[in-house]
């Protein structure tokens, strides 16, 4: 019967590429739901972003605290062979004082992170441009801050380095000239007072020559981070390191979740249960008369039944497969759009396996479901009107 | 093997009620081949539905191999079909996908043989299509198509053929070809009842059954 199933299908191809659509349609929408509603705020965000595992200097404290230490910037070669790292980022963090004659202008010491903009998470800039990866000078930004000191697009400012300064007394040899290039929107920073520039203006103001405060690493695979993490601690026994997993989450599509994401989910089953129904049972008013000849020569009633369901799971494997196609093609584009669109380079719509079995069983589910009925209205249908059927 | 006892069947079309079959009576022995002639409209494929249980009897007793039919449901129809009669139809009614002896062995799917491939091939060497069994039906010409429609008739081994204007889409040829089957099926055993226009088909029967507005002249 399945074989026969088959044939039958592939005897009107354009038929059943049009039965297929409907499920590729309503598998495309479900894919695209469930990437931009239920999954992503929790597995592939935190997967793509950097900042899953940090290199720092032993017994030195990274991140929003005083940064003390520095690390050699070629460890970099030692952990790029290790199958899970996708990129590794060398970063100058370092906290900055605004000065003017002399004098410290901010009450609060900034965050500087010397980053190159290809691993800049989160931020677009709305005024002016981004520093490119050679500028040894230029930063970037908040709104709010440039507000709060009234810093404009070209304004030449005085910084100096936080650890620096001792016992209040700004050294004058430590003190750096910066070009404001660009202003960005604050989307997700703690602090308003978080300062971008280039990685090698991070070098220039801390006078460093070949080293990093710390280093980001991208993963691959972020379920792998623990076994990445001790590989890598391994290649990096003698150089006094210290290997530390952060993981950061993106409040973005925390909109998306619970209530709403739960709609959605609706939405695309109905959508996906409904493309079955119509591709189905058009499928089966068109071939009356194929079922009149079965019915005429004796074939019982339950073999017509699983006829129809095997056409079913056919159409919606076929429907499937290229729905998932589609809307792998269609992913890779819209992460595209939505890393140029927002600077952040993690890679959000990632067809997880979780996805493609939702996206495959509900739609196998409903074949199976929806085909009861066709085949139920054949079976009670009169065999000699169905022969009769053109 | 057959037996009619005053069979009617009425058809209503919108004010028309039309007398399809009216007290239809007849015997046929086992082994007999049967013709039931008569002009278009007369009745006669009203007859083969019904004896073949795609179509119902209003009134009357219809006894194939000792069963009443009209009393069956139609679960126990189908399988009347499948096991008891073979159909053999004016249009053929193949899947044109399937290969010759695909058709053939449809209806073995669904009972407990062994070798259906072989009995399939059996089938169409017997009606003369040994050449032509791996090949699928749009490749063949329409007395091929016959007589692939006889091999599957035949195919689950029934006790009765009915066939309803087997030659009607047949050159002479084929039709003279077809019938030689039909005769050679009856030197096997077979019951044959057939349902024909054409006086020159209806003479390679034993016996000529005359149908007229839906009354039989025997």
């Amino acid at each position: 019967m399945f074989r026969l199933a088959l044939k039958m299908l592939l005897n009107k191809k354009l038929r059943l590429v049009l039965s297929s659509l409907g499920i590729t349609i309503g598998v495309f929408i479900m894919i695209f739901i469930l990437c931009i509603s239920v999954f992503p705020s929790t597995g592939n965000i935190e997967g793509g972003i950097y900042k899953d595992i940090t290199i720092s200097e032993k017994g030195k404290i990274s991140a929003e605290e005083e940064i003390t230490g520095s690390v050699d910037e070629n460890i970099a070669n030692k952990i790029k062979n290790i199958e899970n790292i996708n990129r590794v980022a060398p970063v100058v963090e370092t906290f900055l004082f605004f000065i003017e004659d002399n004098k410290i202008v901010t009450q609060i010491p900034s965050l500087f992170l010397g980053i190159d903009t290809e691993y800049l998470p989160l931020f677009k800039v709305k005024e002016g441009e981004y520093y490119s990866k050679n500028d040894k000078n230029k930063i970037i930004i908040s709104k709010a801050f440039s507000e709060k000191y009234r810093l404009s697009i070209g304004d030449i400012v005085c910084v100096i380095p936080s650890k620096t300064i001792h016992a209040g007394i700004v050294s004058s040899e430590n003190k750096k000239e910066v070009e404001i290039t660009g202003i960005f929107e604050n989307t997700e920073t703690p602090n308003d007072a978080i300062v971008f520039g280039s990685y090698s203006t991070g070098k220039y103001l801390n006078n460093f020559q070949d080293r990093a405060t710390v280093f980001y690493v991208e993963l691959k695979d972020v379920k792998k981070v623990e076994e990445t993490k001790n590989e890598m601690k391994e290649k990096l026994k003698d150089c006094n390191v210290e290997v530390k997993v952060e993981t950061k989450k993106v409040k973005i599509f925390r909109i998306f979740e619970n209530l709403t994401s739960t709609i959605l989910f609706i939405v695309a089953l109905f959508n996906v249960a409904f493309s079955s129904f119509k591709s189905i049972s058009s499928n089966a008013s068109e071939q009356e008369k194929e079922i009149g000849m079965l019915k005429a020569i004796g074939i019982p009633k339950r073999a017509i039944v699983k006829l129809f369901i095997y056409q079913g799971l056919i159409i919606s494997a076929l429907g499937c497969f290229v729905g998932i196609i589609v809307s792998a093609i269609f992913l890779e584009k819209f992460n595209e759009i939505f890393i140029s669109a927002t600077g952040i380079t993690a890679k959000f719509f990632a067809l997880s396996p979780q996805v493609i079995f939702y996206a495959v069983l509900f739609p196998f589910l409903a074949a199976f479901l929806v085909s009861l009925y066709p085949a139920y209205k054949v079976t009670k249908t009169k065999t000699i009107k169905m022969l009769k059927s053109r | 093997m057959i037996e009619l006892k005053e069979v009617n069947k009425t058809y209503v079309s919108g004010k028309n009620v039309v007398e399809a079959l009216k007290n239809i009576s007849f015997k046929i022995e086992e082994g007999e081949f049967v013709s039931v002639m008569g002009p278009s409209g007369c009745g006669k494929s009203t007859l083969i539905n019904i004896m073949s249980g795609l179509d119902s009897a209003e009134s009357g007793k219809l006894i194939i191999n000792g069963k009443n039919i009209t009393k069956m449901t139609e679960d126990e129809l189908s399988s009347f079909r499948l096991n008891t009669i073979g159909l053999v139809f004016q249009e053929f009614h193949l899947f044109r996908m399937l290969t010759a002896k695909e058709n053939v062995i449809l209806p073995l799917q669904f009972l407990d043989l062994n070798n259906k491939n072989e009995r399939g091939e059996y089938l169409l060497k017997k009606v003369g299509l040994e050449k032509r069994i791996n090949f699928k039906v749009l490749e063949l010409s329409a007395g091929e198509k016959q007589r692939v429609c006889i091999a599957r008739a035949l195919a689950t081994d029934p006790k009765l053929i009915l066939a309803d204007e087997p030659t009607g889409n047949l050159d002479s040829d084929s039709s003279i070809e077809v019938m030689k089957i039909f005769q050679k099926m009856k030197k096997d055993n077979e019951t044959i009842l057939m349902v024909t226009h054409d006086k020159e088909m209806a003479s390679f029967s034993d016996r000529i059954l005359k149908m007229k507005d839906g009354i039989l002249e025997e």
